[in-house]
């Protein structure tokens, strides 16, 4: 169990992680949809919306904790994003700021769309962590391909998921062989940096070309046991009735939250 | 004696044969350099000799994989285009990294993988995949991951994958490479138990003594010596010129 940062939290037993994973795929997808398309002043639908997130990560007896420090992981990418919108915004002036001799106007729209922006990222993280919490990445696969994702797309990222553990364990007896190598007597050695840039250059391609090897074994393995370029799969399950009341009734909640979004807030 | 051994023999099909085999790699070098040998049903033959002799290239001719110049008949099928499908179905390869073999997310569909594409019927399938994990000795592991099981427990399982095509010939490379003594013991206990007929490629001399009662040396890419394995393992000036050593 080297590698318990995947699939970590989605071992442990609550209804949310109970319902059917076709089920949550889609009403996760659908929460997405619905964060993104919730206008930037309808702030009532933001809090609605969040609320929903907060109290299905109590459901699901995961810490609030531990998901929203998650979701942060995707805040400094936004804000790289989301940076220049309150210049570029057309609306009343709020301040101006120089940036060097380079004059800058913030707008009032341009801040109210940035908030937006930079609340419809998070909450969509924090909707996926949830997701990916209380559903197994094996059990996420089945969704997508019972959800129409063709096969070709869904054995991709089966083999992403099955090797990247392999992958990982291949680049870090590189990276001890190579600390093992990397004595320092004298402290002052280290190399210089593009030595070291080199160095691991090397690695990776080392690991690129191992992959490359091994990808030939695999296919070699598949073909011995009958493969022919045409992907078989076991039949789905199919759904249950609270499976679909639940989806129902989540789907007509953000629904609802989304009209009333665009007609009062 | 002899000569009632020798018709008992005759009456035991012959399941594979190989006559006059080379193959050589895309980089023009030559692996396999006139290879023939007939395995007959039951029979359990060690094929070993040292690194890069030829051995794993050998056993990729036996379901199609690499196709050489030369005749390789499987079960009396010549190892062609229209017969690929049927012989893949009978020749169970086993490759020498479980992480090769198994690469499906879990258990269950790695071991489903083969009886799903040779065509069978759902039920079929779910009855071949309990069987054969039962076979190796690893009921209930269905559902586990790959990358949580330990080295020995991913080789059943790799071995597993073919049994549930139901094969007549298992072909193994290096099936104890890098077990630890325990987990290699029960590994050739479970390999002496099944009924296949079995091409096991290795240079662990205490499997080839244990498990085949034949042994094929092949060094260069040709078969250097054929015969029962306790007279090739006693030759101890035969093993040392081709980089073996006795058990």
């Amino acid at each position: 169990m080297k590698h318990a940062f995947l699939d970590q939290y989605s071992y442990q037993d609550s209804r949310v992680h109970r319902l059917d994973p076709r089920v949550k795929l889609v009403a996760t997808l659908a929460f997405i949809l619905a964060v993104t398309t919730t206008p930037p002043p309808a702030w009532p639908a933001f809090s609605v919306l969040l609320m929903l997130v907060l109290g299905l990560i109590w459901a699901a007896h995961l810490s609030l904790v531990v998901g929203l420090q998650r979701s942060m992981i995707a805040i400094p990418f936004t804000l790289v994003v989301a940076l220049s919108i309150p210049f570029t915004t057309a609306g009343e002036p709020l301040f101006h700021v120089r940036l060097f001799s380079w004059p800058l106007t913030i707008t009032d729209q341009g801040l109210l769309v940035f908030w937006a922006v930079v609340l419809r990222a998070w909450l969509s993280v924090l909707a996926a962590g949830l997701l990916t919490s209380t559903t197994h990445f094996v059990e996420l696969l089945r969704a997508m391909k019972s959800l129409g994702l063709p096969k070709v797309m869904v054995s991709v990222i089966s083999f992403m998921y099955r090797y990247i553990f392999v992958l990982v364990d291949e680049a870090m007896r590189l990276s001890v062989a190579r600390d093992s190598r990397s004595a320092d007597p004298d402290g002052r050695g280290g190399g210089t940096l593009l030595w070291r840039a080199k160095v691991l250059g090397g690695m990776i391609g080392t690991l690129f070309l191992r992959s490359y090897e091994r990808s030939e074994r695999i296919y070699a393995a598949m073909l011995s046991r009958g493969f022919t370029g045409e992907i078989h799969t076991l039949k789905d399950t199919s759904l249950q009735q609270k499976d679909v009341i639940t989806l129902t009734a989540f789907l007509t909640l953000l629904v609802a939250v989304e009209v009333m979004a665009h007609i009062y807030w | 004696m002899n000569t009632t051994r020798h018709r008992e023999e005759e009456m035991v099909p012959v399941v594979i044969e190989i006559d006059n085999l080379m193959y050589a790699y895309p980089d023009g070098q030559q692996a396999l350099k006139g290879v023939s040998l007939t395995v007959r049903e039951g029979e359990k033959v060690a094929i070993t000799g040292p690194n890069g002799a030829g051995k794993s290239t050998l056993f990729q001719h036996l379901n199609g994989i690499l196709n050489g110049d030369g005749m390789v008949r499987v079960m009396g099928m010549e190892v062609t285009d229209p017969h690929l499908g049927a012989i893949r179905a009978k020749v169970g390869l086993v490759f020498q990294d479980p992480d090769d073999q198994l690469f499906s997310p879990t258990a269950f569909e790695d071991v489903a993988f083969g009886p799903l594409h040779i065509g069978l019927p759902e039920g079929e399938v779910r009855r071949r995949v309990r069987w054969a994990l039962a076979q190796v000795g690893m009921e209930g592991f269905e559902d586990r991951m790959p990358h949580h099981l330990s080295l020995g427990e991913r080789k059943r399982i790799a071995i597993a994958t073919v049994l549930s095509m139901d094969p007549a010939i298992l072909v193994l490379d290096e099936p104890t490479s890098e077990l630890d003594p325990r987990s290699r013991r029960s590994l050739i206990q479970l390999l002496r138990e099944l009924p296949q007929t079995m091409l096991v490629a290795s240079h662990d001399m205490r499997l080839v003594r244990d498990l085949c009662p034949r042994t094929v040396i092949l060094d260069e890419g040709r078969i250097v010596a054929d015969g029962p394995t306790h007279r090739l393992l006693a030759d101890v000036e035969l093993l040392e010129r081709h980089g073996l050593e006795q058990p």
